[in-house]
């Protein structure tokens, strides 16, 4: 099973495993990791290689991470040096991104999954009140 | 020109923060090692907006390029991952009022100081050495933060410290 390793700045990632796991229940093979304020990029990088190595699977890894261009998103891509890892890398995780990472992992390889879950993204940011304008009436005056 | 001390270098603080509220051109970062390390070049070079440009020079190559004031009419970010790259260029004869020492983070043989810096026994050599130079430190994470006074600070909670900035003013 392809294992998946959620990346962030402090406590989004676990946040976003723990209520993720409220609603599909308890997952195996998911590792978080959260980037103190204080912490060194070197210590924070052996996390990720030991957490890497935990995963370590023949089906390779999912990384997660939240913002390209943040250091958990930097540390993460460095670990492709040298070829050592399988995995694929995403940006931008949230919840609905978590919960269809967890889903299709066992339908898909590694890179499709990543494919999927890259396109997928987008699509769970919407303005559903567009949609809803007849539904909810007139908008109030602002001297009301 | 900001001149930023920064371990994590090139991040969300900087391109979000401090890119942001300068309008930023040109992003310089020195070091001798990432300027050797074309995987975080490359990295760098997406982090960065795509009207910004970004130089990663060894100190030496980048002490000249300073002195020779290439850089003097574009709003520069100097991006240095320690105090000993800041060392280095005022040794090499480059001169700055300022330095911004935003983040040094935690690692073996350093000590906390403040959130954001924690010190070597070198790391505050090098830091009296720049202090040494008529060179303000100021220690703002982000922009709109204030700046705490780190030398007042280390006077207060570190002997060695104020034993420090003597013998070097003797030597």
């Amino acid at each position: 099973m392809i294992g998946i390793l959620i990346v962030t700045h402090g406590r989004l990632g676990q946040e976003l495993l723990t209520n993720a796991e409220t609603i599909v229940g308890h997952q195996e093979a998911v590792r978080v990791l959260g980037l103190d304020a204080s912490e060194g990029p070197d210590a924070f990088e052996k996390k990720v290689q030991v957490a890497l190595q935990e995963l370590y699977n023949p089906d390779g890894v999912l990384i997660l991470v939240d913002m390209f261009g943040g250091t958990p998103c930097n540390v993460a891509l460095r670990q492709c040096r040298g070829g050592r890892w399988n995995f694929e890398l995403v940006t931008g995780v949230n919840m609905p991104i978590l919960l269809a990472a967890v889903s299709a992992r066992d339908k898909l390889a590694l890179t499709d999954l990543a494919k999927k879950v890259t396109e997928d993204g987008p699509r769970t940011i919407l303005r559903p009140l567009e949609r809803l304008k007849n539904a909810c009436g007139a908008k109030p005056s602002p001297a009301a | 020109m900001l001149v930023r001390i920064d371990d994590r270098l090139i991040h969300g603080q900087v391109v979000e923060g401090w890119m942001r509220n300068i309008s930023t051109d040109h992003v310089v970062v020195v070091s001798d090692e990432v300027a050797q390390d074309g995987l975080q070049t490359d990295l760098m070079r997406m982090a960065v907006p795509a009207h910004v440009q970004l130089h990663v020079l060894p100190v030496s190559t980048a002490a000249e390029t300073l002195k020779e004031g290439r850089w003097d009419k574009e709003r520069v970010i100097l991006l240095a991952p320690g105090l000993r790259e800041i060392r280095r260029l005022l040794e090499a004869g480059v001169v700055f009022q300022c330095v911004n020492l935003g983040g040094l983070h935690d690692a073996p043989g350093r000590k906390q100081v403040t959130a954001s810096i924690s010190l070597s026994k070198q790391d505050k050599e090098d830091l009296v050495f720049i202090l040494q130079q008529k060179v303000a430190i100021d220690t703002r994470i982000l922009p709109c933060d204030e700046s705490r006074d780190i030398v007042a600070i280390l006077n207060k909670t570190d002997r060695n410290f104020q034993l420090l900035q003597v013998s070097q003013e003797r030597g």
